[in-house]
């Protein structure tokens, strides 16, 4: 049975500092769910609450409607897969997903018949008499996975479990556990700092920083139409251009500081006045002209050949530096020295107040509580 | 890195070898003496094939007392050793896992108990001990024994028990464990060869001690060192019998220590106490 997840001004110090000032949020049923953000801005302090691992200085956790506050971990009924895998040494790899259900005093062929299901499952069958040290990285992440789904979980917890595999693998095991959650069905919330990895697996995100979610959706929404500066430079790279927006009768219009411009249709009622801005664009929405078409004049710096994308360091005239990413043809490859036109396509564009603080465009799609 | 030199090796080796021979010179010894009779010893002559016997064995095993005082050694080191274990365990894992008012007085008293003299206790332990009517049993004995196994076997276990990461308690726990059953499931296990280094040392400890045996017991709890001690204060001189009861000391301690190589090499290194 997976259940949804409301959490209500939760609260986190530790002494006299204060990791979580005020978080709500509701993750649901069924859902693969992400906390993702730089290291030290809380996941998994938010994570080892829900799990019952750490006090809670204020607020409310709920499974369903049921009230977890004071709930032992051992009584919550989740499933956890830790970063370092935590296998017990000591048993076998059968013995050890078999663990859960020995504590839940299953019968004897129940036991074996489970276990065996959820090994074969994560087709780590074969290897139910290894002593977990005689496993690589990537079957002692299945025997996590295994051990944490056997007991049929209502909740399903994850924290960086994929940060101690080499980059391949880390790969694979994306995918084996995104579809092994999808086929299961079971609410998960997944902890990472690697945005790549949050948006592969993940239906939705929250994008956290200093204790407070940033922007809760999905990862569409936060690539496309990040809430403010925080999330467009923390998921993937951005440029961003000091510009100023200008009101022309009812249009409006971004202007850079040489003079290009660009129409701004969607920009919200309560922004729609002359103002500073900084607009932000991601390297691939640029389109490449020659030097002289309308755009934004560019040189190139140096050009990195990367097989499908050749990625360009370019300065503005104004002697700011960017990135550019072009989808590498045969015959399109620009000499270092260079100088072209950038275009941005206008409806990629992201435009945010001078502090950074908000996202002054329409269809900015935010869950986050109170957003 | 440089190649090292097959000089190098050899005066190491040699080193190695001498340390080791002033380190076995006593025991040699001993283990010689054992086998020869005392008027042979007291008499200083060489050495020579003819004069090993048995005699002296025979004689300090025909001691009355001498054998059951061998077995009340085992029995007191036994008991006492099982008992610091379960009682430092608990102890430990409460220090290393629970933070609560007063955890790091707790844990240096351990390590002030551990460094009293035992002769400064001895003679409030006989007063105790007698009006508890407890002096020259072996319960008593290992009561004394355990009191400064307890410490010494918490100070052991503790390098060992912070090791270990919280994560495997903690997968237990969302498991369904209780916390005993963490504990005894889980934890026990993995820090098991902390626990036979723990052993062995309190076992060791229980084995070769010597005052408290001395003052606390009489006839009934006799240990093997105060029995051999025995045959030292007595008008006539009997080395070759003390030799062979001291030979016979030193078997457990090298079947103990043999048997449990594997354990102790283990142990000693994973849990960063230098030897
Ligand atoms: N047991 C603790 N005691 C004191 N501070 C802690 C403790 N655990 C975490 N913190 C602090 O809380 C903040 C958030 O930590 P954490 O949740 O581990 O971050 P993340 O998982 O996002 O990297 C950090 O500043 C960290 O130093
Ligand atoms: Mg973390």
């Amino acid at each position: 049975m997976s259940v949804s997840i409301r959490i209500r001004n939760a609260v986190k110090r530790y002494g006299q500092s204060t990791v979580i000032p005020d978080l709500s949020l509701d993750i649901r049923e069924g859902e693969f769910f992400t906390l993702l953000g730089p290291s030290g801005c809380g996941k998994t302090t938010l994570l080892r609450m829900i799990a019952g691992f750490n006090t809670i200085e204020g607020g409310d956790f709920f499974f369903n409607d049921r009230l977890i506050n004071l709930v032992d971990p051992s009584k919550r009924n989740i499933g956890m897969v830790f970063q370092n895998y935590a296998i017990f040494p000591h048993l076998s790899v059968k013995r050890n997903v078999a663990f859960g259900l020995k504590n839940r005093k299953y019968a004897k062929d129940r036991i074996e018949s489970e276990t065996l299901k959820f090994l074969e499952l994560m087709k780590i069958a074969e290897f139910r008499d290894r002593m977990p040290e005689k496993l690589s990285g990537g079957q002692q992440q299945r025997v996590a996975l295994a051990r944490a789904l056997v007991i049929q979980p209502d909740v399903l917890l994850m924290d960086e479990p994929l940060s101690n595999l080499d980059a391949k693998l880390r790969v694979e095991m994306r995918f084996a556990i995104k579809e092994i959650q999808h086929r299961i069905g079971i609410t998960t919330v997944y902890v990472t700092h690697d945005q790549e990895e949050a948006m592969a697996v993940s239906d939705r995100i929250a994008v956290m920083k200093d204790g407070i979610i940033q922007h809760l959706g999905t990862p569409r929404d936060i690539y496309q139409r990040p809430a403010n500066l925080f999330v467009a430079s923390f998921i993937g790279r951005t440029n961003l251009i000091e510009a100023r927006l200008e009101t022309e009768g009812p249009a409006m219009t971004l202007r850079f500081s040489d003079g290009y411009s660009v129409p701004l249709p969607n920009v919200r009622e309560e922004f729609r006045k002359d103002m500073a801005v900084l607009a932000s664009i991601r390297p691939e929405e640029f389109r490449i002209g020659a030097e002289g078409e309308p755009g934004l004049r560019a040189t190139v710096d140096s050009a990195v050949f990367l097989g499908p994308n050749t990625h360009y360091h370019v300065h503005l005239d104004s002697g700011q530096q960017g990135e550019i990413i072009q989808e590498s043809r045969l015959d399109n490859a620009i000499p270092e020295g260079s100088v072209m036109s950038l275009a941005p396509r206008p409806e990629m564009i992201n435009v945010f107040t001078p502090d950074g603080s908000r996202n002054i465009l329409a269809g900015v799609r935010n869950d986050a509580i109170g957003a | 890195m440089k190649r090292n030199r097959p000089i190098v090796n050899i005066a190491i080796a040699v080193a190695a070898f001498l340390v080791l021979i002033v380190e076995l010179f006593p025991i040699g010894i001993t283990l010689l003496n054992g086998f020869r009779r005392d008027v042979i010893i007291l008499s200083a002559k060489p050495f020579e094939f003819s004069q090993l016997s048995l005699r002296s064995y025979e004689l300090v095993l025909a001691r009355p007392g001498f054998v059951k005082s061998l077995w009340t050694s085992v029995e007191v080191g036994l008991l006492s050793t099982a008992a610091s274990i379960i009682v430092a365990a608990m102890a430990a894992y409460g220090i290393s896992r629970f933070r609560f008012k007063g955890r790091n007085l707790l844990a240096y008293s351990f390590l002030v108990f551990r460094m009293l003299p035992q002769i400064s206790l001895v003679i409030a332990l006989y007063l105790m001990f007698k009006s508890l009517g407890i002096r020259d049993t072996v319960f008593g004995l290992t009561l004394a024994h355990t009191s400064f196994n307890v410490p010494y076997v918490i100070w052991l276990l503790l390098p060992f028990f912070t090791a270990v990461d919280k994560s495997y308690e903690e997968a237990a726990m969302v498991d369904g464990c209780t916390r005993f059953g963490v504990f005894r499931r889980v934890f026990l296990p993995i820090v098991s060869p902390g626990l036979v280094v723990g052993a062995v040392f309190a076992f060791i400890n229980s084995w070769n001690e010597f005052l408290y045996a001395l003052i606390l017991t009489g006839i009934n709890a006799r240990t093997a060192p105060v029995s051999i001690n025995s045959l030292i204060g007595s008008d006539i001189l009997t080395w070759g019998q003390v030799c062979a009861g001291g030979t016979i000391l030193l078997l457990p301690i090298f079947i103990f220590t043999v048997s449990m190589q594997r354990f102790l090499i283990r142990g000693v290194s994973a849990g960063g106490v230098k030897g």
